[in-house]
């Protein structure tokens, strides 16, 4: 531990600012002079911000407690998931979102950042597949100047096909970077 | 106002305290005992008028993004208390890593108080440095430009290029300020001074805010900046 006497310090200081006329100007310059040599380094800043705002869609399965006589829904592990987006011609995008994907039950998409709405083919265990289309309008929100500028969505409106889905549930309309479960699909 | 980085104003204080040690060691002490009776110290005693030159020299000796010019006025009461105000412009040009340009100038304006942390010697000779403490409500209105703020999909495809224009914003914030000044001849004085500032309030977030203010320097919740002036008395 580091024992600093600052009163010692303080007076020491005092006394010579109030006695020592030429050496305190000799001190008022070195200090700057040292002060300027330690000071010119400046970094660059770079962006440490999540900048992507992905829709996170979960899928679940109702369970029938028999005890309470309800059904709760519990998270849903699909063995094999592929994932498309559609434009809106119709035409499958190039790049695959989830090619094949195992074991999961939790699956991030991106919306369009120029379009209100965004269609998705998801295929399940390879065989059967199901159109996600969501309607949703967009807004900016500035992060800072070295992060900029990112697109954030609201969701309006979700629609499924029911080939494998049973139905869709919208849980929070504000897809941002802020993490959260948007859309619950079921299955059963 | 020129913006150290805070490990670097540590380092630097550390720094001047000992030289002002070592120097002072190095010396004789060969003090007169003061008289016991002072005299009565006047209200008025003039005031200081003063420029800056940290900012105009770093500006002038280094490419930064930023420039600003300041002067201040400061009275003198009882020795004791120094009433100030401070009047400047300043602003900045910078490009972000993603390129984006921020742009903007302004005048501020801060007013506040100064007090002597010495207490003043009887001597027959005053002597007029100094050792203050003090604060500053500070104040600016400003416009900006954040231009070339780009927007892109990776996935679906697709780009935008947004440019806010002519942005304008009023900010106060209030500063904690230590300073040394020290009479070199006559009337002119020299001095240094650390300032530590803070925003009343914090921007609410996603609003498109300035990434430097006129007389605050960066945006962020403190910042510190340095004055070295160079002043006459009247």
């Amino acid at each position: 531990m580091i024992f600093i006497n600052f009163k010692n310090l303080f007076n020491t200081l005092k006394n010579f600012l109030q006695n020592n006329f030429t050496k305190s100007t000799v001190f008022i310059w070195i200090t700057a002079v040292l002060f300027f040599s330690t000071s010119c380094n400046v970094s660059d800043e770079v962006c440490r911000k999540e900048k992507n705002s992905r829709l996170k869609v979960g899928f679940y399965t109702a369970v029938f407690n028999s005890s309470t006589g309800k059904y709760t829904s519990s998270s849903l592990a699909i063995d094999s998931l592929t994932v498309n987006g559609v434009d809106s011609l119709g035409n499958i995008v190039d790049s695959i979102l989830y090619n094949n994907s195992k074991n999961l039950s939790v699956i991030k998409l991106p919306l369009n950042k120029f379009s209100n709405e965004s269609k998705f083919i998801i295929r399940f265990n390879d065989s059967i597949q199901d159109t996600l289309t969501v309607f949703h309008t967009n807004y900016d929100q500035y992060l800072s100047f070295e992060c900029g500028m990112i697109r954030n969505h609201l969701i309006d409106t979700v629609l499924i096909t029911n080939h494998f889905v049973d139905s869709v549930k919208i849980e929070e309309h504000n897809v941002s970077t802020i993490d959260a479960e948007h859309l619950q699909i079921f299955h059963n | 106002m020129f913006q150290p980085s805070m490990q670097n104003i540590y380092r630097y204080f550390i720094i001047s305290l000992f030289v002002a040690v070592a120097v002072n060691f190095s010396t004789a002490q060969n003090k007169t005992p003061a008289s016991a009776k002072s005299p009565e110290v006047k209200w008025w005693n003039g005031f200081l008028v003063k420029m800056d030159v940290a900012s105009p020299v770093i500006t002038g000796f280094s490419d930064t993004e930023h420039f600003g010019m300041e002067w201040s006025v400061q009275f003198n009461l009882k020795r004791k208390i120094f009433p100030v105000y401070e009047i400047g412009f300043g602003g900045a040009d910078k490009l972000s890593s993603n390129e984006v340009r921020f742009n903007t100038n302004g005048i501020f304006q801060r007013i506040g108080i100064d007090f002597g942390l010495l207490k003043q010697s009887n001597d027959k000779e005053l002597i007029n440095n100094m050792l203050t403490g003090g604060v500053r409500l500070g104040w600016s209105n400003f416009s900006y430009d954040l231009t070339n703020l780009s927007l892109s999909d990776d996935y679906w495809g697709g780009s935008q290029t947004l440019n806010f224009e002519g942005q304008s914003a009023t900010k106060t914030w209030y500063e904690i300020i230590v300073g040394i000044q020290v009479q070199v001849y006559k009337n002119f004085y020299l001095g240094w001074n650390i300032r530590n500032r803070h925003f009343f309030k914090e921007d609410t977030s996603g609003n498109i805010t300035p990434w430097y203010i006129p007389g605050y320097g960066k945006t962020g919740s403190s910042n510190t900046g340095f004055n070295y002036t160079i002043g006459y008395h009247f």
